[in-house]
């Protein structure tokens, strides 16, 4: 966001006056009038059902008929200790994602962007997308047949050119973490890079000229011209992922975890669906999605804080 | 400008009323509404038939994509009995049977006869609130209906508020857990038949270990549902995870002397490369392709699901299997509990039938029920049609295989009785033996060898007391927490399986977790006299 | 074009790691295409690796002579190709709004978009308010209406109009043009890319919807393809192998493993297809020149 010199104010016609302008305003509602109302319907009424969590929700009896039973369903889980472990567990692999997963596309945006063919480019970047249309089931039966140790080619890897022993990476607690975000990343990074490449193909050609005449060479391009082209756009997505923070996809994990690594593996996507959908406890589940709602929207209250200090760009 | 975007919205809105036009159209309860109201005014001598809605389970019987379920000639048969009219009918994909199950009751548009396997305590809990037709009463006048369960097991149809929201399906005497063997695979290590003690049926693996030693003789999944020919031969049950009678009372297996016992013999198997050591994060498909490929001895399934294996082996190539039932072997120690090791009598499995209290045609509801229950539809659902799917051959019953296999989702209509009858089972072993690699006399050996083998199994389990186990509900809280609590144990137990914990952390951590658990132990304890005496245990 | 010596070893690295990437991408799919077509004996055995062992299109068959598969593909084209219309549309429009500097209720319609993106109250509301209360069961818009409005996009967008050089717009004030205006013909081809990008992934979304099937739809017809998929393909052939009750899987002799990869091809195809016509919209420099005012 540039900021705005006091001459700029003056030549501006009709924005920067407080209060409802009939001209302006009424222009705006038009534009905003059609998502209001689908939010409103779609979104806002539907709220209403938080009251559910603090019921106990019976089907037939339906949202209305079912009885009251205060905070009973958040205490459930706020006081079990699994739910502690789950929660921690949660927030470490998805800051493991936002640390390891974050910068890869960007990184791979700017590479690619380097290539000097473009058919290498549309080529590489159809690849780099694909895996993301891979469901998890099959992913995941990837993930494990490579994983392998009896005939998974990495501990082939290991035994034959290290000739060390075998090692069940998918048993072992030190590895599941580490296995999840790279694995979710090679799923995702492609995908994830689209909003980069699009928005470095936005940047101004001239920018590069001006840039080269003052004598700048790649890497030094890059950082002037490419980054803060992408600068915006990388802002919002880390905020908002941040702001997601507590939700994790419930299919990666439940495919591939075990009894073994339940201990750092188990995130709350999973606990809540044990809980809630194989023993169908609506109430639990949504007392469980509110909780996650709130610890979410404090997290992305101070990223936001955050970024609008750092930044200059804020969410709200 | 403005015009041309007011032109666009206009042309999008309108496009959106079409759009809703052309959609298939409301429920067809509507359309029934309708036509119920005018029923008196019929014009055809017959009473107005009663129009029903039905949601119903397949369990993963695979039918053709042109099914109807409204219109096909088994639910004609039955509507003609009942003098009803199946409008529709909800068949949700088994994976998600308990979503929409659930919706449908929170809609408010519910069908009126209602198959589901969300299990007793779902349908009993939502019965509790009026959602279904109480039926002690309707039960004890049906001709039909009154014939299905002896006192005892009516008995046992009741919720604890003493009243029947749901029938269940008949009982299952044809099916008991069980581990499959790979025959073919002793018979060429030289044995002429089944090891039965523990030391042999180790001797066997280590055989099979020396002779292949890429084989797996024993394989398991994560689970652990699959490792019951250790832990129940040692009296173990509950998978090694969970909750268990033992002498009189309820424990957790953990407490159970024999445990140790088992994690040793497991520990041995590994170290010996007898278990496949990879089983913790072994998943469905990994598992059924070692059972396919790794040469397996011994692996676990019920019969009910072991009859599906015949014909998979000459299927995928391998030749000459012979893949039967095997019985527990006998340990000699005063402290196994035969009832740990059998599963016992025949129960009910999960299916349950039941009439909304919201129906409009409750008589109609019963009738059709009724005829679900009948011999007609038992004989159309395992044998079909007499001459169509079977023929009778001086006197037996034949079934016409082709033919039968092409109307293979009759069974999905066996729903009430059970589906793994004893009949049920002679029949489809005869089917799936047939389609082997074997020549006339070994397919009759085959054939000869599975019977008599699952007999005997099925004779060992119901040779013990009904388990009370059975027949207690937790309450919901206490059921949210078993479900954790044996995630927990399971994890100590594989770790202690795979020798990741000695036996003496397993002491600790075994000791912690009954601690922690221990109200679990005190509610089963609590529910305990009640079930004994619903189990006919004195 | 000269390059300098530091240029070519960057280019040569930047080709290095390409590779390297397109590799640990493209050795797996290729695993999986290759089962897909595989001969069923072949893969029971674990024989298949990166190249098709014998030859088998029966799954594809199967799925595509389905006679629900043509209405199942007619009604995910449909709903997806007017979900993407609509949706872009109206996310458009709302990211110019809320990128105006102060428009009075700014901030109170800001929250209003971003609450709902944080709270939301859960599966049975929402499931009683499109199936009980609005009767849209069995219904085009059940699947359509609830999609148009997604926050995310809107604040993606947002972030690349607020990115427009103000002297464009300005300009565009000046010459007397109106806010409609200026968001058709200044703002809109100047995010193109970005608008592409969104449109390509609520198509996506669209094109993978299956859930509001399971939730809304009672009849066959109503069916789209991730359902199909799901429903036919899954249920059918992979919990067969259901253990307990007895199942009699009929002449079918095709392993899961075949279709399951299949469907998943058959899924991805349509998008995959019709990317290169999105990646247009991505080759640099195409709006160069047009910007400058």
């Amino acid at each position: 966001m540039t900021l705005l010199k006091k001459s700029d104010i003056q030549a501006i016609t009709i924005s920067e006056q407080r209060g409802f302008k009939r001209n302006r305003d009424l222009a705006i509602y038009g534009l905003l009038l059609p998502g209001m109302l689908l939010v409103f319907i779609f979104n806002y009424i539907p709220l209403f059902g938080i009251i559910i969590s603090f019921k106990e929700f019976s089907p037939f009896q339906g949202i209305m008929g079912s009885p009251w039973v205060g905070l009973k369903n958040f205490k459930f889980f706020l006081l079990d200790n699994n739910f502690w472990r789950v929660m921690k567990n949660t927030l470490i692999i998805n800051i493991m994602q936002i640390i390891i997963g974050f910068p890869v596309p960007v990184l791979f945006a700017l590479l690619l962007n380097e290539l000097w063919s473009v058919k290498l480019k549309k080529i590489l970047q159809t690849i780099s997308y694909l895996p993301y249309f891979i469901s998890w089931v099959v992913a995941a039966s990837i993930v494990s047949s490579i994983l392998s140790p009896s005939t998974g080619i990495i501990n082939m890897i290991i035994k034959n050119t290290f000739g060390m022993e075998a090692i069940h990476f998918l048993a072992k607690k030190e590895y599941f973490r580490t296995i999840i975000v790279l694995s979710s990343m090679w799923k995702n990074f492609g995908m994830n890079a689209v909003y980069y490449i699009a928005a470095i193909s936005s940047i101004d050609n001239e920018l590069y000229a001006a840039a080269k005449i003052d004598g700048a060479g790649k890497l030094r391009q890059i950082w002037h011209v490419t980054l803060p082209g992408i600068k915006s756009i990388a802002i919002v997505l880390l905020v908002l992922q941040v702001g997601s923070i507590v939700s994790i996809g419930f299919e990666q994990i439940f495919l591939l975890y075990n009894a073994l690594v339940y201990e750092v593996g188990d995130v709350i996507s999973t606990y809540t669906y044990r809980l809630g959908i194989e023993q169908t406890r609506y109430s639990l589940t949504t007392a469980i999605g509110v909780t996650q709602s709130i610890v979410n929207f404090i997290l992305v209250y101070f990223t936001n804080r955050l970024s609008r200090t750092f930044a200059g760009w804020s969410l709200w | 400008m403005k015009r041309k975007v007011i032109l666009l919205i206009t042309l999008m809105l309108v496009f959106l009323l079409v759009l809703n036009a052309c959609s298939s159209g409301n429920t067809p309860k509507d359309n029934s509404k309708d036509a119920v109201s005018t029923g008196a005014d019929a014009d055809t001598s017959n009473q107005p038939k009663d129009k029903l809605r039905i949601f119903q389970i397949t369990a993963s019987i695979t039918y053709p994509d042109s099914f109807d379920f409204t219109d096909n000639f088994i639910v004609d048969e039955l509507e003609e009995m009942a003098n009803v009219e199946i409008v529709e009918a909800i068949v949700p994909p088994d994976t998600d049977v308990k979503t929409k199950f659930n919706l449908m009751m929170a809609s408010g548009d519910i069908c009126d006869v209602i198959h589901t396997t969300v299990g007793p305590a779902d349908v009993y809990a939502l019965g509790k609130t009026g959602a279904f037709v109480e039926l002690t009463d309707i039960i004890k006048e049906s001709p039909t209906l009154s014939k299905l369960y002896t006192p005892a097991q009516f008995e046992l149809l009741k919720a604890d508020d003493g009243k029947i929201y749901a029938l269940r399906a008949m009982l299952v005497d044809g099916d008991a857990s069980s581990f499959a063997v790979r025959y073919d695979l002793l018979e060429e290590l030289g044995y002429t038949s089944m090891p039965d003690t523990m030391e042999g049926w180790i001797g066997a693996m280590r055989k099979l270990k020396a002779k292949y030693p890429d084989s797996l003789p024993y394989i398991s999944r994560e689970e652990l549902h699959w490792t019951s020919f250790v832990f129940k031969s040692y009296g173990c049950e509950a998978n090694g995870f969970g909750w268990q009678y033992y002498k009189g009372k309820a424990i957790h297996t953990f407490e159970n002397p024999m445990y140790k016992e088992a994690l040793k013999t497991y520990r041995m198997m590994i170290d010996e490369g007898l278990m496949d050591k990879e089983f913790p994060t072994d998943k469905v498909q990994d598992f059924q392709d070692k059972r396919l490929n790794r040469k397996v001895l011994v692996n676990q399934q019920n019969i009910g699901g072991m009859v599906d294996w015949i014909d998979r082996y000459p299927k995928n190539n391998i030749p000459k299997v012979i893949f039967i039932p095997g019985q527990y072997p006998k340990i000699n120690d005063d402290r196994i509990e035969k009832i740990s090791v059998y599963g016992g009598p025949p129960t009910f499995n999960g299916h349950t039938i039941s009439i909304s209290s919201t129906s409009k045609h409750k008589e109609g509801a019963v009738r059709f029920i009724e005829a679900l229950y009948s011999d007609k539809n038992k004989e159309l659902s395992t044998w079909g049609r007499e001459g169509i799917e079977y023929s009778i051959v001086n006197g037996e019953k034949i079934l016409n295989l082709d033919k039968a296999n092409e109307t293979s989702w009759r069974m999905i209509y066996n729903f009430p009785f059970g589906y793994n009858t004893k009949e049920k089972l002679m029949l489809t072993v005869k089917q799936f033996i047939a389609s082997t690699d074997h020549d006339e006399a070994g397919k009759q050996r085959y054939e000869k060898l599975f019977i008599e083998n699952a007999e005997k199994t099925i004779e060992d389990s119901f040779s013990v007391d009904m388990n009370p186990f059975a027949f207690i509900i937790l309450d919901t809280d206490t059921g949210t927490r078993l479900t954790e609590a044996q995630n927990e144990a399971r994890t100590i137990a594989i770790k202690a399986m795979i020798g990741e914990l000695s036996l003496e952390e397993f002491d600790a951590e075994a000791a912690a977790f009954t601690k922690k658990y221990q109200f679990i132990t005190d509610e089963y304890n609590k529910k305990l006299p009640e079930a004994k005496i619903k189990a006919g245990i004195k | 074009m000269k390059k300098s010596l530091g240029e070519k070893t960057f280019q040569i690295i930047n080709l290095f790691a390409m590779t390297f990437i397109a590799a640990i991408i493209l050795l797996p799919l290729m695993h999986i295409f290759s089962i897909s077509i595989s001969d069923s004996i072949a893969i029971s055995t674990m024989k298949v690796g990166i190249f098709p062992k014998g030859f088998n299109t029966a799954a594809y068959k199967k799925i595509i002579g389905d006679a629900i598969f043509l209405r199942a593909l007619f009604n995910s084209v449909l709903v997806t190709v007017i979900v993407t219309a609509l949706s872009l549309l109206v996310t458009t429009m709302i990211s110019y709004a809320l990128s105006k500097e102060y428009f009075y209720g700014k901030k109170f319609v800001t929250y209003y978009f971003i609450i709902t993106m944080y709270f939301s109250g859960g599966l049975i509301p929402t499931y009683l308010l499109i199936s009980r209360y609005l009767k849209l069961n069995n219904n085009y818009l059940a699947y359509i209406l609830p999609a148009l409005v997604n926050v995310f996009y809107i604040i993606v967008v947002r972030s690349q109009i607020e990115a427009v050089p103000k002297s464009l717009v300005e300009a565009a004030y000046i010459d007397g043009a109106g806010e409609y205006q200026v968001l058709f013909k200044i703002i809109f081809p100047v995010i193109l890319p970005t608008v592409a990008a969104i449109g390509m992934f609520i198509a996506l979304g669209s094109w993978n919807m299956w859930y509001s099937v399971l939730l809304y739809a009672s009849k066959r017809e109503m069916w789209t393809l991730q359902y199909f998929l799901r429903a036919v393909v899954f249920e059918k052939f992979l919990s067969s192998y259901a253990d307990g009750v007895m199942t009699i899987v009929g002449a079918e002799n095709i392993p899961p493993q075949n279709f399951q990869m299949a469907a998943i091809i058959l899924v991805a195809l349509p998008i995959v297809a019709i990317y290169p016509f999105v990646q247009k919209y991505f080759v640099k420099g195409i709006l160069a020149g047009s910007v400058k005012g």
